[in-house]
């Protein structure tokens, strides 16, 4: 019991000395601006090897030359559970003046005026850069112009873009005889060679993390649903938006243009189904994502479908035994389907990497700490400042023009400002999203055909857009 | 000959069960010293060289985090053990009005799921002014885990003879000395199986430090620290691992020090609904 009593009294002690006093915000008479770098938040290398990045810290310093009365405070913040932590921090009006995040995860926030439009603001000239009249003029414009939200503004800039593309194993390519293919009846060929080798043509995942299900259905469907996808756009310029809207898609499939049982949307699916056909087995239950990419680096894997942010770990891994090289998305002819379009293949990805930076409203209800963040947020996007940053990490490229050079990178680059239209990619809704992927998974695991997963997709497809119609008020 | 056969098959299975059991402990020992590519070639078993420096890393990264670990879960099983015990005692060696009601009110708050209550009670946290403070994740856990502790406390107290308190009644002992000198020793097994569980509840707590601690990095606490080595694109598993090894040691340290009355609670039907 003593023991007891006298950790009471202990830690009753600690509890009011420590508990309390500590408050957040700056001590002195500047003006901070805290930031959120989501990827590049500056943290010090655990060791020699890891990757990360503290150039914000440079910035940050340069800044406070020019600006002594501002203080740039980098916050820690969380890339898992973002959801909670952004709500959160919303509702106690604490949320960061500059907030790293993917622009997509907060469009569903927009109706609540959480985030501010920043089209006015990339209008005006950004002045660390010479001769600049619009701030927006710094950005590639194609790929910037794809971020734009479901109501048409930028409510976060980009700094970087990434892009995605097949890594292949050269010695293993070498050995079995076949090279990158060009065409989808070439890479089906490569991996049927590759199988009858011994090896595991490709490693894929359908598990815990279904992006590079997302990647497959939406590339593909962007080829072979070329034309519908064309007349749902309405003839209107591609680049605009991710292509599709939610209201053109709800539109078309109200008005019958498109439907689960089109055989142009079910060929997807049965391109994708005898694509599995080279997935490693198990494929549909991956849970942990880096296991596509210990298949590969190990020698089992032939092949894996990644993106730039795997360059770097690839190149500093001094256990690697071979060389790989990286090719781009095949595209899909008459060859292998009659519905193939104008055989243009576009990318996965874009300014969607890890660089992306919207401002609150709680910060731009405030003139004098928008007047700083504003300008803090132009510095920092400049591209003698951005494109050292992008470049210090090394997982993405610049979506910033400008002096750039990075051979690493020089695959994924041929697919910008090509980015697909898919209709996919706006999930219509969430509930809807779940249940495609889990018809698809069952039409994979052969437990329903094509017809009964398509007649399942179709009533769920009406349903969703019943459900958004009657929430957003439109009539088709 | 057949008995020790026997006994050896189930050394055996014994052995395979225990390994299984401590692998995954094993593999963050190992994973510890690894440096990325190690880690992508061999998953499961040691490499050489260890890499040591794992953990001077990420010991200059999150060890100003421990101590604030340390202050909440501290704080926090000291002000639930002494309310919990007050208010189990009364609940079952008193009668008052309304007291079946209030005390079902009580545990029935045992079947919401925390994450119910997330927003709700950050909202509570944010008109009391307790975000970016010690007290916003200390109050709360205080209040939360409260409710399983009376529970279980409240039986056991219900379960001591009257006749032990009215003895000592007779002898001039007041309520609070029968609370403090009878009632409390008796079940010492309990309160430490109910603190090992708290503490472990709070040291691993991830999401409300991540809410309450939103913007002020100094009060972030051991969980929130270790995530600054893991990423959407990419992972520095060996430093992610060091510093989950060194997150485990205090409740290591914990475990060797209470143990025996985590197993005496367990045995004596602490946590047995």
């Amino acid at each position: 019991m003593k023991i007891l009593k006298i950790s009471i009294i202990l830690m009753t002690v600690i509890f009011l000395v420590c508990g309390c006093g500590h408050k957040s915000g700056s001590r002195d008479n500047k003006i901070e601006i805290k930031v959120f770098g989501l990827t590049y938040s500056p943290r010090k290398p655990a060791r020699k090897g890891d990757i990360t990045s503290t150039y914000l810290w440079n910035i940050a310093d340069e800044y406070k030359k020019i600006h002594p009365e501002v203080k740039i405070k980098y916050v820690k913040g969380s890339v898992g559970s973002f959801e909670a932590w952004n709500t959160t921090m919303q509702l106690a009006h604490s949320t960061p003046d500059i907030m790293g995040c993917q622009a997509d995860k907060i469009w569903t926030d927009i109706d609540k005026g959480w985030w501010t439009n920043l089209d006015p603001y990339l209008e005006l000239p950004n002045k660390y850069v010479r001769g600049n009249k619009h701030w927006k003029d710094i950005y590639f414009k194609e790929s910037t112009e794809a971020r734009r939200a479901p109501d048409g503004h930028i409510y976060a800039v980009a700094i970087d873009l990434v892009e995605t593309g097949f890594f292949y194993n050269k010695e293993i390519f070498n050995k079995v005889g076949v090279k990158p293919p060009k065409t989808w009846a070439e890479f089906i060929q490569v991996q049927e060679k590759l199988k009858r080798a011994g090896y595991i043509p490709i490693s894929f995942n359908m598990g815990a993390n279904h992006d590079m299900f997302t990647w497959a259905f939406g590339i593909i469907q962007d080829q072979v649903m070329d034309l519908r996808i064309k007349k749902i756009m309405g003839g209107r310029k591609e680049s605009y938006g991710f292509g599709v809207s939610q209201k053109e898609l709800c539109k078309a499939i109200k008005t019958g243009n498109y439907s689960a049982k089109d055989p142009d949307y079910m060929e997807v699916w049965r391109l994708i189904k005898d694509w599995s056909k080279y997935f490693q087995r198990g494929y549909l239950g991956v849970v942990d994502p880096s296991a596509i990419y210990r298949l590969f680096v190990n020698e089992k894997a032939a092949m894996m479908w990644s993106g730039s942010w795997s360059v770097k770990q690839l190149d500093n891994d001094p256990e690697l035994k071979f060389h790989y090289g990286v090719f781009s998305f095949p595209g899909i002819t008459k060859e292998s389907s009659r519905f193939a379009g104008t055989g243009i293949v576009r990318g996965v990805g874009g300014a969607s990497a890890a660089g992306q930076f919207a401002v609150p409203t709680t910060t731009s209800r405030d003139p004098v700490k928008m007047k700083y963040t504003l300008d803090y947020l132009m510095f920092l996007t400049a591209p003698q400042n951005a494109i050292p940053l992008v470049k210090d990490l090394g997982l993405f490229i610049p979506n910033i023009k400008g002096s750039y050079d990075d051979p690493h990178m020089k695959p994924f680059m041929e697919n910008f400002g090509r980015h697909i239209r898919i209709a996919h990619e706006l999930p219509l809704t969430r509930d809807y999203d779940e249940k495609f992927y889990k018809t698809f998974q069952s039409y994979m695991l052969d437990e329903i055909t094509l017809n009964e997963a398509t007649d399942i997709m179709q009533k769920e497809m009406e349903k969703a857009v019943d459900e958004i119609c009657s929430q957003k008020g439109w009539k088709f | 000959m057949h008995q020790k056969i026997s006994n050896m098959v189930s050394i055996g299975i014994l052995t395979i069960i225990a390994l299984l059991t401590l692998y995954p402990f094993i593999l963050m020992i190992f994973t510890a010293f690894k440096t990325n590519p190690q880690f992508e070639h061999m998953l499961w078993l040691p490499t050489i060289p260890m890499h040591w420096e794992n953990f001077s890393g990420v010991w200059r990264e999150i060890s100003p985090y421990i101590w604030n670990s340390i202050i909440v879960s501290g704080s926090t099983v000291v002000g639930m053990l002494i309310l919990s015990s007050i208010s189990a005692f009364v609940f079952a060696r008193y009668n008052f009005p309304g007291k079946s009601f209030l005390f079902i009110a009580i545990i029935s708050l045992l079947m919401i799921p925390g994450v119910l209550t997330l927003i709700p009670s950050f909202m509570l946290m944010v008109k009391l002014h307790l975000t970016n403070s010690l007290w916003g994740m200390i109050m709360p856990y205080i209040a939360g885990g409260q409710v399983m502790a009376i529970f279980i406390l409240r039986s056991f107290f219900a379960n001591i003879p009257e006749e032990i308190f009215e003895s000592a009644r007779i002898d001039g002992a007041s309520e609070a000395k029968n609370f403090l000198h009878i009632a409390l020793p008796l079940c010492k097994p309990m309160l430490g199986t109910i603190a090992v569980m708290n503490i472990l509840a709070t040291w691993n707590e991830y999401v409300w430090p991540l809410v309450i601690i939103s913007t002020n990095d100094e009060l972030r606490t051991l969980p929130l620290g270790l995530m600054a080595f893991a990423g959407t694109f990419y992972t520095n598993w060996g430093p992610l691992f060091a510093g989950y090894t060194l997150a485990a040691l205090p409740l290591l340290i914990m475990f060797a020090f209470t143990m025996k009355y985590f197993i005496r609670g367990i045995t004596s039907g602490a946590i047995k609904m």
